[in-house]
């Protein structure tokens, strides 16, 4: 659960003569993650490709580039449609016919879309003088004259040409498009600063009208010829797209069989591959070779590596501190090993990294902590019901594992959505039980946001810290037991110092010494944890000598902390042992904020009254009016905070209309606002919680950078072995 | 003309600040992407069509499936690389913003400066068209298309009239007399560096340690390694003073010095030594007197640059460092490749292949 | 300036309640300032983090969770602020 799946260094060895035939039977396996020879040991050469290879590399390159042509998904693949070849002969002469149709196709293609962009082109060259409305030739070939055409202002231009000397001129058109001839005028000069943009003038004679409609038919033209094209594209793609996915696997996985002496160390003679694997299916990969080539080549189990990075001495020896950062060369790739319910929080963690195998996998920790304290936030019946469905939506439409994984994750934080707004009592952020008077089963409403009371919201700051202690003393632990492989000392003063600090620090501020300075909600006879409108508990704080008792840990910490890490530990305890676990506080203010929200917006739709407070004497309430109207409920000397759309519709005497309108005007309101803070809802809660994993949790502890598991071999799908 | 890196700063956002950051983590990332050691140990033992099926596997792949119906084997790698070079410098330029952008586009020029060299080089040695081809590197704004124009001109009269209206066309018309004078390529060379070069690093120094003054300073050291190739290669030449055609700006040696080093290649050679580059070069070096082989220096002086820019990019990551750290890793790993294929082709061995490989 | 706030002191000198909310105003608003002042320095820094971040999501878009933590690093300092504003209520 916490520790990835145990896994072994395996050797394979052999004569050249049994190289093929070992590597069609790993590559069946599809068990052992094959390393690649580095070409560091003496006499030892990478192995070159197998024969066959250039020629099923070639192909494969085709096969790809025609599907890429053709555009070609894996969905296209028609199970009730056989692969259309039996030999890899059949599978070439196929392919070479296939690609030469489709490069055909593909210079048509090109060739039309060249045509179509130069005549759009021309079309948007044309369109100007259409409105101009001069025969094109008449605009070219003067020797006298100067002309010249422009988009721009004729009444700014002819002025402009009005002020400059000589007067032989004369100015075309309007409607943004203008033409001027002119002789002996410096129209350089003068058309500075005027609303004038020259433009050339096309080739070609008559009537640009006439002229653009040749170039309209001629773009309908090739615009025809394009669909033709492309529904030839598509019609071949419908048809071969069986055949091609069959042949890139075939090919593909051939590829991966002919490259695989590439990774593998050779002699003249021999060969010698080395890899990983699970060390459970061990037993099981030398039964399945043994069974197939016998005893012409030599499986070894080299080691089992041990969690703790001590396990292969000999290779740690040689190691330095260059390999270790350049992420552990020697280290198992990383099978992750946790029960099924934290299965889809694992690339919640990936995404930071993978765990190391000799560190411990915190996936269950954020499985347990994550749901929780979003559901905590967000607490309310039914945006929970609507997380699942969203969740479960997302889980049935993607097809990659990631996606799916986020799907379920989005199921379990909308259940503890919904547990929560159970116990707060909220549905849509209305209490069934507090406004309606519904009386479900026990423990509805025992919790309260403290929108309003400004005890419960101090209670849940309390309770976040809280929150964020026993977070960060698991990282500590986890910290401590990853670095004890490496030593008693670090794991002593680099972990368990700073449990001393956490822990003694936060238990003096939760204890009675100096109580009179302290604010008056954490200790004392008004402690929130004494007693608080949901609960009492009867925690006053820690006695005074147990306060200073604790202080002294934490002292004693600082000085392990600053030993351990020097002034870098001094400058960091403050952030580390105080503003990561003040950082936990953003769970109570999202909380109020997303509760709050929820608030406004049933307000603006119901409508709501100030009545007594029901904790805080002299202060007001904001009550819901969810059976009448607010002003009908109000009692003497209150006020009604406002009348709410509902009943702005529904009030006596407003006529059809209004009535439409405010009861549009509330279902609008309700459904966008709600959606909103749904929304919200996401990005606040799964944001600002994935940031105290990542951040304040992950911090503490992790390192990641594990490798993935990936075994040689690839399962086929659409085809069958031995061809 | 069809262009094939946009470096226009007309399209696209040239104002506002230069986003530094986005650029910077971008083109990390890419440069992350590029091949390894165990990449190229396993493509060097790789045939042709292997390797092309290798790259449709990586970053390369858009381009071997658009290309691959087509074209295969040494063809299909070449092309593919070099469309996708010009992919990846074309969307560096359109990430960027403000200054970065136009430094950026600035810099990609030295790959149009190399074209033009390798075109009027290869006209001047009446090399054929394919051959002045397989040189070019189409990373920057003049698309293949308008280059193989050029080399099929014939003269270097013609090449030089052909590149009327770029930014090298002034600057040649001006050192074409010095060319008819001499008879030597180096008077057209030099102005082509000199466009490049000089405009970019004339006027005061920026601060050393401001985006603008790391970007000149690496311009600086790129100036020195040209000088230095240069003068490496007239040394003990009698046809034409090469001090003349010294490239102002560098920080590693002056003028004058050029000029007196260049008459005696052993002096020029322990100048070298005892210079700012003497450290990182040493083996180069000796291997340069040894065997008095060119080829092996300037596949060091390469990867002395490369080594610059990385570590500048570590000291200043916010400048325009990772970006030309990834331009020079992106067109060796181009290269590199290049070599591979054609050196299957030619059926060189591992080792032979191997030793062309500059990582 | 002396002259403007002049009706101020004289009610702050003749009346004691005037004298406490006016202190309690002036402590909230400096609360306020803080949290402003300090939102404004996290948003600063976020923006380079923030688009470097995205810069290398564009190009792997494994580094998300990676880039998230790194973006949002600098926002505890609006959490502290708020803690201030707590404080001095």
């Amino acid at each position: 659960m916490l520790r990835p799946k145990k896994m072994s260094k395996v050797s394979v060895a052999g004569s050249k003569g049994v190289l093929e035939d070992a590597v069609e039977v790993l590559h069946e396996l599809n068990l052992v993650h094959v390393t690649d020879y580095d070409g560091s040991w003496e006499g030892f050469e990478n192995g070159n490709p197998l024969e066959g290879g250039e020629e099923v590399s070639g192909k494969l390159v085709q096969v790809r580039a025609v599907m890429n042509t053709l555009g070609v998904e894996e969905d296209d693949y028609d199970e009730e449609e056989g692969t259309g070849f039996s030999t890899r002969e059949e599978l070439y002469d196929r392919l070479a016919d296939l690609r030469e149709r489709v490069n055909e196709l593909e210079d048509d293609r090109n060739r039309i879309r060249d045509g179509l962009r130069d005549a759009r082109e021309e079309r948007r060259t044309l369109e100007p003088f259409v409105r101009l409305g001069i025969d094109i030739d008449l605009l070219k070939g003067h020797d006298e004259i100067e002309l010249r055409v422009g988009l721009g202002d004729a009444e700014e231009v002819r002025g402009a040409l009005e002020e400059a000397d000589g007067d032989e001129y004369e100015v075309f058109g309007g409607d943004g498009v203008v033409a001027v001839a002119s002789r002996d005028i410096d129209t350089d000069d003068v058309l500075v600063g005027v609303d004038f943009s020259e433009i050339d003038v096309p080739d070609g004679e008559g009537e640009p009208a006439d002229l653009i409609d040749e170039v309209e038919n001629r773009v309908e033209t090739l615009e025809g010829e394009l669909n033709g094209v492309e529904s030839r594209i598509e019609s071949l793609r419908d048809e071969h797209a069986n055949f091609l996915l069959a042949a890139e696997e075939e090919l593909s996985i051939e590829a991966q069989k002919t490259d695989a002496p590439l990774r593998f160390a050779t002699t003249t003679n021999s060969f010698y591959a080395e890899g990983w694997m699970p060390t459970e299916s061990y037993t099981d990969m030398v039964d399945r070779l043994q069974e197939a080539v016998g005893d012409r080549v030599d499986v070894r189990e080299l080691e089992t590596v041990e969690y703790n990075d001590e396990g292969h001495p000999e290779e740690h020896a040689s190691e330095d501190d260059e390999d270790e950062e350049n992420g552990n060369i020697d280290d198992p790739p990383v099978v992750q090993d946790n029960p099924g319910a934290a299965k889809p929080f694992e690339p919640l963690v990936n995404t930071i990294n993978r765990p190391k195998y000799t560190e411990l996998d915190p996936t269950i920790v954020v499985f347990l902590t994550f749901p929780f304290a979003f559901g905590f936030m967000i607490g309310d019946m039914g945006y929970g019901v609507l997380y699942v469905l969203m969740g479960y939506a997302v889980y049935k439409a993607v097809d990659s594992e990631t996606l799916k994984a986020l799907g379920v994750i989005g199921i379990w934080s909308g259940v503890f959505t919904f547990i929560f707004g159970y116990l707060y009592d909220d549905i849509f952020g209305i209490h069934p039980r507090g406004d309606l008077g519904i009386d479900f089963l026990i423990g509805a409403g025992v919790l309260s946001k403290g929108i309003q009371v400004e005890q419960t919201a101090l209670m849940w700051l309390v309770a976040s810290i809280l929150f964020g202690i026993i977070h960060l003393n698991v990282a500590h632990i986890f910290g401590f037991i990853n670095d004890l492989s490496h030593s008693v000392k670090e794991a002593v003063v680099e972990n368990a110092s700073w449990l001393l600090v956490l822990n003694g620090f936060f238990a003096w501020v939760f204890s009675l010494h100096l109580a009179e300075s302290k604010p008056a909600f954490l200790v004392g006879e008004e402690a929130v944890l004494n007693e608080n409108p949901m609960f009492s508990l009867g925690f006053t704080g820690l006695p005074e000598e147990v306060g200073i008792a604790m202080g002294v840990v934490a002292v004693v910490g600082f000085v392990m902390v600053v030993y351990g890490e020097g002034a870098i530990g001094a400058i960091e305890t403050p952030t580390n042992a105080f503003g990561h676990v003040l950082s936990y506080l953003r769970i109570m203010a999202v909380l109020i904020a997303k509760g709050g929200m929820a608030f406004v917006v049933n307000v603006l739709v119901f409508g709501a009254y100030e009545t007594e407070h029901p904790y805080q004497e002299g202060d007001s309430y904001i009550q819901f009016a969810l059976t009448a109207p607010p002003s009908e409920l109000v009692s003497e000397g209150q006020e009604v905070a406002f009348g709410g759309l509902v009943w702005m519709g529904l009030g006596e005497g407003t006529g059809v209309v209004l009535m439409v309108v405010g009861l549009l005007a509330a279902v609008a309101v309700f459904v966008l606002g709600h959606i909103i803070v749904l929304l919200l809802g996401i990005t606040a809660a799964g944001i600002q919680m994935v940031r105290l994993e990542y951040v304040e949790f992950f911090g503490k502890f992790y390192e990641g950078g594990g490798d993935k598991f990936e075994p040689f071999g690839k399962p086929r799908k659409y085809t069958k072995e031995g061809r | 003309m069809v262009k094939n890196v946009d470096l226009s700063l007309d399209t696209g956002l040239n104002t506002g600040s230069s986003n530094y950051e986005y650029v910077g983590a971008r083109v990390r990332a890419r440069k992350a992407k590029l091949f390894d050691d165990d990449d190229y140990r396993k493509m060097v033992r790789m045939s042709p069509n292997e390797i092309a099926r290798f790259m449709e596997e990586s970053e390369y792949s858009k381009e071997i499936n658009r290309l691959g119906a087509r074209h295969e084997g040494v063809d299909l790698i070449e092309y593919a690389l070099y469309d996708n070079m010009a992919r990846h410098f074309s969307d560096i330029v359109s990430w960027s913003n403000g200054s970065l952008r136009k430094t950026v586009a600035d810099y990609l020029r030295k790959y149009d400066a190399w074209n033009v060299k390798t075109v009027l080089r290869g006209v001047f040695t009446d090399a054929t068209v394919e051959e002045i081809h397989g040189d070019l590197i189409p990373a920057g704004e003049l698309d293949e298309e308008f280059l193989d124009d050029l080399a099929e001109l014939g003269s270097v009269e013609k090449v030089v009239e052909g590149l009327e209206g770029t930014v090298f066309g002034e600057a040649l018309e001006e050192a074409l007399r010095d060319f008819n004078d001499t008879g030597v390529l180096l008077p057209l060379e030099n102005a082509v560096d000199r466009t490049f070069y000089e405009g970019l690093v004339k006027g005061e120094r920026p601060a050393p340690e401001s985006p603008e003054g790391v970007y000149t300073n690496f311009l600086r050291s790129e100036i020195d390694v040209l000088n230095v190739r240069n003068a490496l290669r007239a040394a003990g030449s009698e046809q034409v003073d090469v001090g003349e055609y010294f490239i102002e700006g560098g920080d590693l040696f002056k003028k004058d010095e050029l000029r007196r080093l260049v008459g005696n290649r052993e002096e020029l050679v322990n100048a070298l030594r005892e210079s700012g580059f003497g450290d990182s070069l040493a083996d180069a070096i000796d291997a340069l007197e040894d065997t008095g082989s060119l080829v092996e220096f300037d596949r060091a002086l390469d990867k002395l640059l490369m080594q610059f820019a990385g570590t500048m990019t570590n000291r200043h990551p916010n400048s325009v460092a990772p970006v030309i750290s990834y331009i020079l890793s992106k067109e060796r790993e181009v290269q590199n490749i290049r070599g591979i294929a054609r050196g299957k082709e030619a059926g060189l061995s591992v080792e032979e292949i191997e030793e062309e490989i500059v990582i | 300036m002396i002259e403007a706030i002049e009706p101020v002191v004289t009610q702050v000198e003749q009346n004691p309640e005037y004298a406490e909310n006016l202190g309690d105003g002036i402590a909230l608003a400096a609360g306020a300032i803080a949290v402003g002042l300090s939102a404004l320095g996290a948003g600063y820094a976020e923006k380079g983090i923030g688009s470097a971040a995205v810069g290398a999501m564009a190009e792997d878009p494994s580094t998300f969770g990676r880039g998230l933590l790194l973006t949002v690093l600098p926002e505890t300092l609006v959490i502290f602020a708020i803690v201030v504003f707590v404080l001095l209520l």
